[in-house]
């Protein structure tokens, strides 16, 4: 399910059209999948009805849900879109994490030797599969 | 569109608003907060129809001839009418006096009242719930609710904003509610007014508030910033700054930190008080 960090500066119809994004990209919604409607999502997580409708308009916009008049708004996702999302997604979590870890004081060779050292394991993992 | 024009409005010889103007757009989610005694209540009364202004004019945007209270929703604060009916007997009633639509308590009977007892044996948040019961199933345009909800247990607060949300995607009702305490309704609020002692101290909707407001933990900061309040937490100053534009100074990205709806007009409000 969805939820809203009440703290965080980012619009409301922003924060839940990121997480159905990802849901779209990480294949937890399918194509052709119907999504809740705008009534069963606003009184689930207790937001305005209006705010899941720009999500949903700006979701359409963004070519990832169609509407279909009566019946509901469904995934629409093309394979060569999701390719392009999950870099721009993943670009988006690498400025967090780098900014974050800025944040704690560190520089970049520390970040990136705290990085190498969290996925050395997962590596050699890999390499032996 | 509601339009409230140079509304002046007294309780006795004490002045309560003067010169007020507000418009509401069909279909928007309102916040009024304050202090207590700027007016707050008195605005939706005001709006519901049942005070009139001493100078000034309402328009509710209806066809001439048309009363607002008949599509009004009014859960004012104190709740002393209809105490000693039941709530079967309070919905019948209501529907008679404004000729609207007579309710089918579906609200009450979903958060499990017994609609045949007295209200007066009911508790105060089961009461708020027979209420808003009746008011929400007349088909309402303009739903105003006054600070009564904190006296509703989470659990019947809960169903009470589910039902009022499907009344919003309904109808899209313009909605005013008078709130001090935001932690589970400031997603359903579009918009934000701030009433401090000289009148409306912020209009702002609540992306853009969000967006402009931030706590700042520093010894000193920039003169140029705006600061709205400076309090001590565990030895160190914040400043709560609006609004905030990342154009002085140096201040590091740890020491600026998001706020949500609550904190931000619990500073706006120490801000009224001349607290720092």
């Amino acid at each position: 399910m969805y939820s809203i960090d009440s703290r965080s500066a980012v619009p409301v119809y922003e924060q839940l059209k990121r997480q159905i994004i990802i849901h779209i990209v990480s294949g937890v919604l399918n194509d052709g999948e119907k999504l809740p409607s705008i009534r069963e999502l606003a009184s689930a997580i207790l937001i305005n009805p209006n705010t899941v409708a720009k999500t949903y308009r700006h979701l359409e916009t963004d070519g990832f849900v169609t509407s279909r008049k009566g019946l509901g708004v469904f995934v629409s996702a093309s394979g060569r879109e999701l390719q392009s999302n999950r870099t721009e997604i993943f670009k988006e979590l690498t400025d967090e994490y780098v900014s974050k870890a800025a944040g704690l004081g560190l520089n970049a060779d520390e970040i990136m030797k705290g990085l190498s050292e969290r996925l050395k394991g997962e590596i050699e993992h890999d390499k032996n599969e | 569109m509601i339009r409230m024009s140079d509304i002046s409005f007294a309780y006795g010889s004490t002045k309560i608003l003067k010169d007020f103007n507000l418009e509401l757009k069909a279909g928007e989610a309102v916040m009024i907060t304050g202090p207590n005694g700027m007016g707050k209540s008195t605005i939706l009364r005001l709006l519901a129809g049942v005070l009139i202004p001493q100078s000034g004019e309402i328009d509710h945007g209806y066809t001439e001839g048309t009363d607002p209270r008949q599509k009004t929703a009014f859960l004012p604060d104190s709740l002393s009418i209809y105490k000693s009916m039941t709530p079967l007997e309070a919905a019948k009633f209501h529907a008679g006096i404004f000729g609207t639509k007579q309710s089918r308590l579906k609200l009450a009977k979903k958060a499990g009242i017994d609609v045949n007892r007295h209200i007066y044996e009911l508790s105060i948040g089961q009461q708020v719930i027979v209420h808003m019961s009746i008011i929400l199933s007349t088909n309402p345009e303009l739903i105003l609710i006054d600070e009564v909800l904190h006296s509703v247990d989470p659990y019947l607060r809960d169903i009470l904003f589910r039902e009022l949300i499907e009344v919003m995607e309904e109808k899209s009702p313009t909605v005013v509610m008078v709130n001090l305490n935001f932690h589970d309704i400031e997603h359903l609020a579009d918009r934000v007014i701030f009433l401090g002692r000289d009148g409306i101290r912020l209009d702002e909707s609540v992306d853009e508030l969000k967006a402009k407001t931030r706590r700042i933990i520093a010894e000193e900061i920039p003169p140029e910033y705006h600061v709205l309040l400076t309090e001590n937490v565990i030895g160190k100053k914040h400043h709560i700054v609006y609004p905030f534009e990342r154009k002085y100074g140096e201040i590091a990205d740890e020491n600026i930190r998001e706020m949500d709806l609550t904190e931000i007009m619990t500073a706006f409000m120490g801000g009224e008080y001349g607290v720092s």
